[in-house]
């Protein structure tokens, strides 16, 4: 199975971000990682967070996935390549909603505004390979 | 900052970005792409042994890395024409209409001048 080879992530404060880049790197000189191994660039999809589920939880720090309506929404808004396309089919099949409408009421919040037209018709060309 | 010396390696990592691109392996694109931001695009030869069609996506990504880098382009990459039809470099674009219509409108200018076409952030990674 092939995967990428870092993980993304946000800071919450969206604003506060040298001190997890410091413990990042902290982390990759520890284990004999890539500097890189914590990727932000997905940031520029971020504009508020869901309430997902806390994946860690430990003195200091505390992880939370995003919703998978707001993983899609990055998904859709970011739209760059093959891979964004299976994983955007992949959340759009794990929300097991009947329509699109259904889909874009729950992503849209998460959407960047200016954004949204690109998204919908990522969403309208994803929908229609489900047909 | 660049480095730039070791071209060769950046070369090879030209020609598996290339040969990914063509067989549709987008996982392994992005991390080629990743791979050669660690280098200067004047720096890299013109990979040996391309299929044609391997060749144009070579020449086209490298200029187009380049231009998002701001930095210069080795002269090999001008006397690489297009291709004579259309190639989509994502996949979908076959299938996805408004995807397909994206791509013939924003793709960038050093894969639309070769007749390639995929989305303005291709393979962009922020």
């Amino acid at each position: 199975m092939q995967s990428t080879k870092d993980v993304d992530y946000a800071p919450l404060p969206l604003t506060d971000n040298s001190l997890v880049r410091r413990l990042a790197l902290h982390v990759a000189r520890e284990l004999g990682w890539n500097e890189d191994w914590l990727n932000d660039g997905g940031k520029g999809f971020v504009h508020t967070h869901s309430q997902g589920p806390v994946v860690l939880e430990s003195p200091g720090i505390r992880v939370l996935r995003p919703t998978t309506a707001q993983l899609l929404a990055m998904k859709l808004m970011a739209w760059r390549d093959d891979v964004d396309i299976q994983d955007a089919g992949l959340l759009l099949d794990s929300l097991q909603i009947q329509s699109p409408e259904e889909a874009w009421n729950q992503c849209a919040e998460f959407v960047i505004p200016g954004m949204e037209l690109k998204a919908r018709y990522a969403l309208d060309d994803l929908w229609q390979r489900r047909d | 900052m660049p480095s730039t010396t070791c071209g060769s390696a950046a070369t090879e990592w030209l020609a598996k970005l290339s040969r990914a691109i063509v067989t549709g392996d987008a996982i392994e694109a992005r991390a080629c792409v990743l791979e050669l931001a660690s280098w200067s695009p004047a720096d890299v030869a013109q990979p040996p042994g391309l299929s044609g069609l391997e060749l144009v996506v070579a020449a086209a990504m490298l200029e187009l890395l380049a231009e998002r880098a701001h930095q210069s382009t080795p002269p090999w990459t001008a006397a690489v024409g297009g291709w004579p039809e259309p190639v989509f470099l994502v996949e979908s674009a076959l299938r996805f209409p408004n995807l397909r219509r994206m791509c013939e409108t924003e793709s960038p200018a050093p894969l639309k001048r070769r007749n390639l076409f995929a989305p303005a952030n291709y393979l962009t990674w922020a």
